[in-house]
């Protein structure tokens, strides 16, 4: 009888067998992967020797290729999805993955026919045509087609912005785009529907009498000298003369007010706000002008900041902008925010960090109380309020001078940016540099290459600087080099900008730095936002009920708006943990050689080994069947399958997913 | 018939039928009139003149240079709608014989034409009100006074746009800075420093038309830096990012159509400008204004994005 020890040493025989021998497979066929990989080459001299510009039949194939490809894609797509949810119904999963696979299925079936990109990059190509005047009727049927499609997604999405805007009483939103939906659609009764229950509503909402404004000629016989001594400003007069009608008590409380006798005036107009006449409603008003009133606007300040606040407490500064809207994205907003791990994580670490919204309009209300009130009975709150809640210092002044920082948006850069290089990539990118450092150079990690206009260092002449640049882009090429959080591309087109300036006289300079880049701290955001964390050799992700973290040794990070080339390891690895709502901790390790991964861990069902091979890519039909071999080794015993779709988290072990 | 069709006890019947029958009577007590006509209402429900009068006086003394808070429901001026319904009263007044209520109308719309910025006509009013022998007339002649220098300032000649030089602008700025100056802590420096203020915008416009955006930038900073207290602080943000934006437009087109060389760190620092403008706009109070910044910041990285697919 076989011992489990002995159990597990036989299955990780067989594993080594059997990945030899799909290697040998691999070997055998990955020629001719690659070459079925790569698209059909045109003749390059027929293409260069073709002056006549693209017709408008050439463009009619290019769209219909376009919608043809992408339709295949989605069909592809819809297929995998199918399969994978046959699998998971054949090996009988959980029904809660049951039931995810299912609904992702149907949503697929249902938004298979939406709009894509696609169909807008084929209006594009159609479109310039038909402006033209092309009579080729399968153009033009084709471009009529994709328009009506291209209005009814429009027209839909208006729709959704009217019923939004009606819900948060943005009449003048509603009203716009239900005059543009009737302009393109002038029978739809939807939309007459809409327009009269918006009519109804905005009546309900505006019917106030001083809407249409209107005027009293009711004159009283005291009013000329009561409102003379008014707007001269002989307040004691008016206040001692004033009759104790509804209009009297008014002009009193503006005496009182002019007067600087704020108590006196609120409680003339409290008592006149009761009126249902003219009096009465300019009392109201007045009592919601914080300058007369500041502690009604101290309340009403107080009351939404709390609000506000403890909506932010649960779902932090989105819920707190959205959570009151009546809106589809505040639905899903509210959905995010009831998120276990958020309730149980994030909403605590947000309490206890004492989050606050913007409190500049508390901070308001509470100035202006104490500049009426200052002895006021709400006094020692507004001070506390003042104490206590952060103020937000203005930018763009600095000792009384406009100066402007600089922008905090992030953009794509246009102007040549300093490039890190590490020793390693150096040496890799130029090999003849090996070996050839002073002594005084030994302790160097990295040289910065700095195009810019106030640069300094070492000025290399515009032979050496195109040379270095050119050894560094065949580095990153021909995968020798890799970039530091950007991808291939973004770090070519570097190269590309840092060559032309240097090509249009601009000097680069080299200087070596000693400090390597610190990694930025990221933990507590993470947290407490739930987004995810990137320090390029640190990533941290909170997903619905559990939390993933990664840490890459040996990859810095790379300061902002710097192109950072380190040298590509052979051998590429990462360290890993996760932890559940179940308190179930998994700690891991996990490396790449290719495309191949292999990982350990150790979680509350003891160990497990996973490798995992990228079969179909190696033998070049990843197009159609992304299919990944997989095999897991446990004290469970062992489990061999496919996995149709490349995992979506770099940088945490995809094949090892915690409490396995 | 009703009673047996519904089963009920004729006791249960008579109480509902009346209860009933009270709802439906409050329930028309409670239907609204159709909204007022525009014509006057001769009824308590309307606004009468103390309380455009009252109402009026509260805010003679906002600071309207650096607040808005003559702002009736639905945005409305307070002082535009005090002018109109005043000037309503007294149109319907018509020929009725001049009375104190005549003189305390016209002092009142005087007030309301001032804070306008309707100077020669507040000082017309001034003078009707002022000699009269009521007790109004020597406050409205002193108004009249400073109502006439305003007028000056703002000059009677209709000025053609051709004249409209630099040197006029900065005249007319040093002279309303003077003003404010003269009537400092009085409830006419805010005046003063709102005409001051709409001088130095037209500057900023014209350096925009004869010397481009770029030209401009200098004198949009200049309007920052000399009414960073004003309600329109976060506009002048706006026009600033504006005029950086163009200006980085006007470069690239400079790159594209190879009248210059494309300078692509003069494009950079200004695209960056006009997003940190954009961006300090978005941080102040008002949101119509915070809306309109974000909007600008989401469209210009749309059109930065469009740039850089030309920019070299």
């Amino acid at each position: 009888m076989l011992t489990r020890q002995d159990e597990v040493v036989r299955v990780g025989v067989c594993l080594v067998l059997v990945s030899a021998i799909v290697g040998l497979i691999v070997l055998l066929f990955s020629g001719n992967a690659c070459a079925a990989e790569q698209a059909t080459p045109r003749n390059a001299t027929d293409v260069l020797m073709k002056q006549a510009p693209v017709s408008a039949s050439e463009h009619l194939i290019e769209a219909e290729e376009l919608l043809r490809v992408d339709r295949t894609e989605r069909r592809n797509r819809l297929w995998m999805e199918v399969v994978e949810q046959g699998w998971r119904t054949a090996s009988s999963m959980s029904p809660n993955r049951l039931y995810r696979g299912g609904r992702k299925v149907y949503k697929q079936i249902r938004n298979f026919r939406d709009r894509s990109g696609a169909e807008d990059r084929a209006l594009e190509l159609l479109e310039a045509e038909v402006f033209a005047g092309s009579e080729d009727p399968r153009l033009n049927q084709l471009y009529a087609e994709l328009r009506l499609r291209e209005e009814e997604a429009m027209i839909d999405r208006w729709f959704e912005d009217v019923t939004d805007a009606i819900a948060n009483r943005d009449w003048n939103t509603a009203r716009r785009r239900l005059d543009r939906i009737i302009e393109l659609r002038p029978d739809s009764a939807r939309a007459q529907s809409l327009v009269a229950e918006l009519d109804s509503v905005r009546l309900t909402a505006e019917s106030k009498p001083d809407t249409v404004p209107s005027v009293s000629l009711n004159v009283e016989p005291w009013e000329a000298a009561l409102l003379s001594g008014l707007l001269l400003e002989r307040n004691d007069w008016v206040i001692a003369r004033a009759p104790t009608t509804s209009r009297g008590t008014l002009a009193s409380a503006a005496a009182h007010c002019l007067a600087g006798a704020p108590r006196a005036a609120l409680l003339n107009l409290d008592a006149v706000s009761e009126n249902q006449d003219g009096s009465g409603e300019v009392a109201r008003r007045l009592l919601e002008d914080p300058a007369i009133n500041p502690r009604a606007a101290l309340e009403r300040e107080e009351r939404k900041f709390k609000l506000r606040r403890s909506l932010g407490w649960v779902g932090g500064e989105n819920l707190e902008q959205q959570g009151l809207k009546r809106s589809g994205r505040a639905y899903k907003v509210w959905q995010r925010s009831m998120q276990p791990l958020n309730l149980a994580m994030s909403m605590p670490a947000r309490m206890i960090g004492g989050w606050t919204p913007d409190s500049t309009q508390l901070r308001d209300a509470a100035t202006q109380y104490l500049e009426v009130f200052p002895d006021g009975a709400r006094a020692e709150d507004a001070r506390d309020y003042l104490a206590e809640l952060p103020v937000i210092p203005e930018r763009g002044w600095d000792d009384g001078f406009f100066v402007l920082p600089r922008a905090q948006v992030a953009y794509a850069p246009v102007a040549a940016r300093p490039i890190w290089v590490s020793r390693a990539a150096l040496e890799v990118a130029l090999p003849h540099l090996a070996g050839t450092w002073a002594a005084e150079y030994d302790h160097i990690q990295a040289v910065l290459l700095d195009p810019t206009e106030l640069g300094y260092g070492v000025e290399l002449s515009a032979a050496e600087s195109g040379e270095l640049i050119f050894h560094l882009a065949q580095g990153l090429e021909d995968d020798r080099l890799r970039p530091h959080g950007d991808s291939a591309n973004s770090a070519m087109e570097h190269l590309r900008t840092v060559y032309l300036a240097v090509l249009q006289g601009r000097p680069l300079r080299m200087r070596i730095e000693d400090d390597s880049p610190e990694i930025r701290a990221a933990l507590a955001y993470t947290f407490a936002t739930g987004e995810a964390t990137d320090s390029r050799s640190f990533r941290m992700k909170r997903g619905k009920d559990d939390m993933n973290v990664a840490w890459s040794p040996g990859q810095g990070a790379c300061p902002g708006e710097s192109l950072c080339i380190d040298h590509q390891p052979g051998l590429s690895g990462s360290l890993y943990a996760s932890i559940n709502l179940s308190a179930n901790l998994v700690v891991g390790a996990r490396t790449e050689i290719g495309d191949a991964r292999f990982g350990i861990q150790l979680g509350r069902n003891g160990p497990q080994a996973s490798l995992t091979l990228p079969l179909a890519s190696w033998l070049g039909i990843a197009r159609w069947v992304p299919l990944e071999a997989h095999v897991d080794l446990g004290f469970d015993g062992v489990s061999i399958g496919p996995r149709f779709k490349a995992p979506k988290q770099p940088g945490l072990n995809p094949s090892l997913k915690p409490g396995f | 018939m009703l009673q047996l069709y519904l089963g009920m006890q004729p006791l249960h019947f008579k109480f509902l039928a009346a209860t009933s029958l009270i709802l439906l009577f409050s329930a028309c007590a409670t239907v609204r009139p159709g909204v007022g006509s525009p014509e006057l209402v001769a009824s308590e429900s309307a606004p009468g003149l103390t309380e455009i009068v009252s109402e009026l006086q509260l805010h003679l003394r906002d600071d309207t240079y650096r607040f808005d808070r003559a702002v009736g429901p639905e945005g409305r001026n307070i002082f535009s709608m005090a002018l109109w319904r005043l000037e309503r009263i007294e149109q319907h007044r018509g020929n009725l014989p001049a009375t104190n209520i005549s003189l305390v109308i016209e002092f009142a719309r005087a007030r309301a034409l001032e804070r306008s910025r309707r100077y020669s006509e507040a000082a017309l009013v001034y003078g009707v009100v002022g000699n009269t022998g009521s007790v109004l007339a020597e406050a409205a002649a002193e108004s009249r006074q400073v109502m006439l220098v305003f007028a000056d300032h703002v000059g009677t000649e209709v000025v053609d746009q051709a004249g409209i030089d630099l040197e006029f602008i900065d005249r007319r700025i040093d002279a309303w800075l003077e003003l404010a100056w003269t009537y400092r802590d009085s409830v006419y420096e805010p005046l003063a420093r709102e005409e001051s203020e709409v001088w130095e915008m037209l500057r900023v416009e014209h350096f925009a038309r004869h010397a481009g955006a770029a030209g401009a930038l200098e004198s949009c900073h200049r309007l920052v830096q000399r009414h960073r207290h004003s309600k329109l602080y976060a506009r002048h943000l706006i026009r600033l990012g504006d005029l950086y934006a163009q200006a980085a437009r006007e470069e690239h087109l400079r790159g594209r159509t190879r009248v210059g060389t494309f300078n692509a760190d003069q494009y950079e620092q200004w695209i960056d400008r006009a997003f940190a403008s954009f961006e300090l706009a978005s941080e102040q109070r008002k949101p119509a204004l915070r809306q309109e910044a974000r909007i600008k910041i989401d469209a210009l990285v749309a059109v930065h994005q469009g740039t850089l697919a030309h920019a070299h």
